[in-house]
C-alpha cells in the first residue's frame, strides 16, 4: 500500500471511531475496541488527539452555554466577500469566475503568491480590466501588475496567450525570469519552464529584452525559443501552437520532445522520454484532456514502447 | 519569528520601506470602492508585513508586490468574514428570548470561536453544520438528532463522518 493511501486509511479509521464514540450509544466494549485501536500505534494516538485539538474550540460556546442552532444561524451569514469580488480582486480589479478564489482559503503562504494559477490540466481564461484577455495554460502561474503607466503580466511559470485590448496610454509588457517582452502587437504567446522558452507574436511585433540585455525584435507570425543565455533561430509560427487554448493538441511533423512538453502539464507523475527517439515526427489531432490516450495511439503509429511501472511513472523508449 | 534573525527582520523592514506607502493606497483604494469604510488600510498593510515577518521560510520573494497583494487580500477577508459573522450572531442573540446577554469578555472570545468554528465547516452543506453543531454544542445522541432534524440515522452518522474529517483534514495542513 502506498504511503499517501495508508494515510488515507488511517483518516478514514479515525473518523469512523470518532464518530462511533460521539454517536451516544458506543457499548462499554466498543470503547475499550477504541482505546485499543488509539494505543495499538503512535499514528493513530497522534490522529485522534489531532482532531480533538481541533475540536476544542467548541468549549467555548458550550462553557458560555450559547446553543448550537444560534451558532449555525450566524454561521449562515451571507459573506460579503462575493459582493465585493469583482471591485476588490487583485488590485487590478480582474473579472473572474465565482470559483477562481476557492482556493484562497487554506493553502500553505508560498502556494498564495501568484494571482493566478493553474494545476494539472487545468486552463484558465479571464477578462483583463482593460479588455484583453488572458488564457493561462495547465500547470502555470502569472501575476497582474496594472497601474496608471503600465499594464504588466508577470508569468512566473508555464504558458499564456494574450489578446491585447489597444491602450495608448499604457504599454503592455511581459515579464518572466529571462525576458521582458514588449508587445506592439495585439496576440501573443510565452512560454516558459524550467529556464526553457518560447515566444510567440501571432499578431504584430514583439520587442524582446533578454537578461544580459540583448535584445530581439520578433516580426508578427514569427516565434523564437531562449534560454538564460541566448535567443534561437527565428522561424515562421505554427497556427497549431495555440490549439490548447480548445483543449486540443495540434501536432504537424513535430518533434516527439516537443510533444511530450506539452503534455506534461496535462498529466501527474514522470514522464521520461528515451533522447534517442526525441526526434522523431508526428502529426494529428488529439484532444489534451485524455494525455494517456495520446501516448497510446502514438505507441500505435510509432516505432516506440511505453513502459509503465505505475500510473505515475511512465517510459517512452524505442521499441 | 526568532529575535537573533536579524536578516530577515532587515530585509522585511526594506520592503517595508519600499512598498509600504503603496501598499497603503492600493488598499486605501479597494476598501474605499467596497462596501466597508470600518477598515484601516493603514492597519491592513501594517498586518501584512507582521505576516511576512512571521514566515521567514517563504523568502527570497520573487515579486513582492505580488506577495504583499495576496497577503493582504487575505486579511481584507478575513476581516469581512468577521464583520459578517459578529453582525449574525448579534442578530440572532436579539431574536432569542432565551439568550443572555454576554459580557463583552465573553462576546469577544465566543466571536473569536465562532471565526474558528466557521473556518472549520466551511463549505458544508448547512444540514452538515446543523448535525454537527447539535452534537457537538448541544451534547445530543444521534437518535436525538435524527429525531430534532427529522433525518434518518444513517444520516446523521454520515454527516458527522464528513464534518469530521475535514476538520481532520484541516488540523493536518
Amino acid at each position: 500500500m502506498s504511503h499517501e493511501a495508508s494515510r488515507e486509511q488511517l483518516i478514514d479509521d479515525a473518523t469512523r471511531w470518532w464518530v462511533l464514540m460521539n454517536s451516544g450509544q458506543a457499548s462499554e466494549a466498543e470503547r475499550h475496541a477504541y482505546q485499543r485501536w488509539r494505543n495499538a500505534d503512535p499514528r493513530h494516538e497522534q490522529l485522534c488527539r489531532q482532531l480533538e485539538t481541533r475540536l476544542g474550540v467548541f468549549q467555548v460556546p458550550i462553557a458560555q452555554g450559547v446553543d448550537g442552532q444560534l451558532l449555525q444561524r450566524a454561521l449562515n451569514a451571507p459573506s460579503s466577500r462575493r459582493k465585493v469580488l469583482q471591485r476588490a480582486l487583485l488590485g487590478a480589479g480582474v473579472v473572474l469566475g465565482a470559483g477562481a478564489l476557492v482556493s484562497q482559503r487554506g493553502l500553505p503562504l508560498a502556494e498564495l503568491t501568484a494571482d493566478l494559477h493553474t494545476g494539472t490540466g487545468q486552463r484558465q481564461s479571464l477578462t483583463l480590466p482593460d479588455g484583453s484577455e488572458l488564457r493561462l495554460n495547465a500547470q502555470s502561474a502569472a501575476n497582474i501588475d496594472f497601474d496608471r503607466q503600465h499594464r504588466v503580466v508577470h508569468l512566473l511559470d508555464g504558458e499564456v496567450l494574450l489578446n491585447l485590448a489597444s491602450d495608448p496610454a499604457r504599454a503592455f509588457f511581459i515579464h518572466t525570469a529571462q525576458v521582458r517582452i514588449q508587445a506592439t502587437g495585439n496576440r501573443l504567446l510565452v512560454r516558459e519552464r524550467d529556464g526553457q522558452g518560447h515566444a510567440t507574436a501571432l499578431n504584430g511585433p514583439l520587442d524582446i529584452a533578454g537578461r544580459s540585455g540583448e535584445r530581439l525584435q520578433l516580426p508578427g507570425g514569427h516565434e523564437v525559443a531562449y534560454d538564460a543565455f541566448h535567443f534561437g533561430p527565428v522561424r515562421p509560427s505554427r497556427g497549431s501552437a495555440t490549439a490548447w487554448v480548445d483543449g486540443l493538441l495540434e501536432l504537424r511533423d513535430t518533434p516527439l520532445s516537443e510533444v511530450v512538453e506539452a503534455l506534461r502539464p496535462y498529466r501527474r507523475g514522470v514522464l521520461r522520454l528515451d533522447p534517442a527517439i526525441a526526434g522523431l515526427r508526428v502529426s494529428g489531432l488529439f484532444r489534451l484532456d485524455n494525455p494517456q490516450q495520446i501516448l497510446d495511439s502514438l505507441a500505435r503509429t510509432l516505432p516506440i514502447r511505453i513502459t509503465r511501472r505505475t500510473d505515475l511513472w511512465v517510459t517512452l523508449s524505442a521499441a | 519569528m526568532s529575535g537573533a534573525d536579524t536578516t530577515h527582520s532587515d530585509y522585511v523592514g526594506g520592503l517595508f520601506r519600499s512598498h509600504y506607502d503603496w501598499l497603503c493606497s492600493r488598499l486605501r483604494y479597494h476598501l474605499h470602492h467596497s462596501l466597508d469604510a470600518s477598515a484601516s488600510a493603514e492597519d491592513i498593510a501594517a498586518d501584512t508585513f507582521v505576516q511576512l515577518l512571521s514566515r521567514p521560510e517563504v523568502l527570497p520573494i520573487r515579486q513582492p508586490r505580488a506577495l504583499l497583494t495576496t497577503i493582504s487580500q487575505r486579511l481584507v477577508y478575513q476581516l469581512w468574514r468577521r464583520r459578517d459573522l459578529e453582525r449574525a450572531y448579534l442578530d440572532a442573540l436579539q431574536h432569542d428570548d432565551e439568550a443572555v446577554q454576554p459580557s463583552p469578555q465573553d462576546l469577544a472570545q465566543m466571536l473569536e470561536a465562532l471565526e474558528a468554528i466557521d473556518r472549520l465547516l466551511d463549505g458544508l452543506p448547512a444540514k452538515v453544520k446543523a448535525t454537527f453543531l447539535l452534537s457537538q454544542v448541544n451534547g445530543l445522541t444521534y437518535p436525538q438528532i435524527a429525531e430534532q432534524l427529522g433525518i434518518s440515522q444513517r444520516s446523521v452518522s454520515d454527516y458527522m463522518t464528513r464534518a469530521a474529517q475535514r476538520c481532520l483534514r484541516l488540523s493536518l495542513e
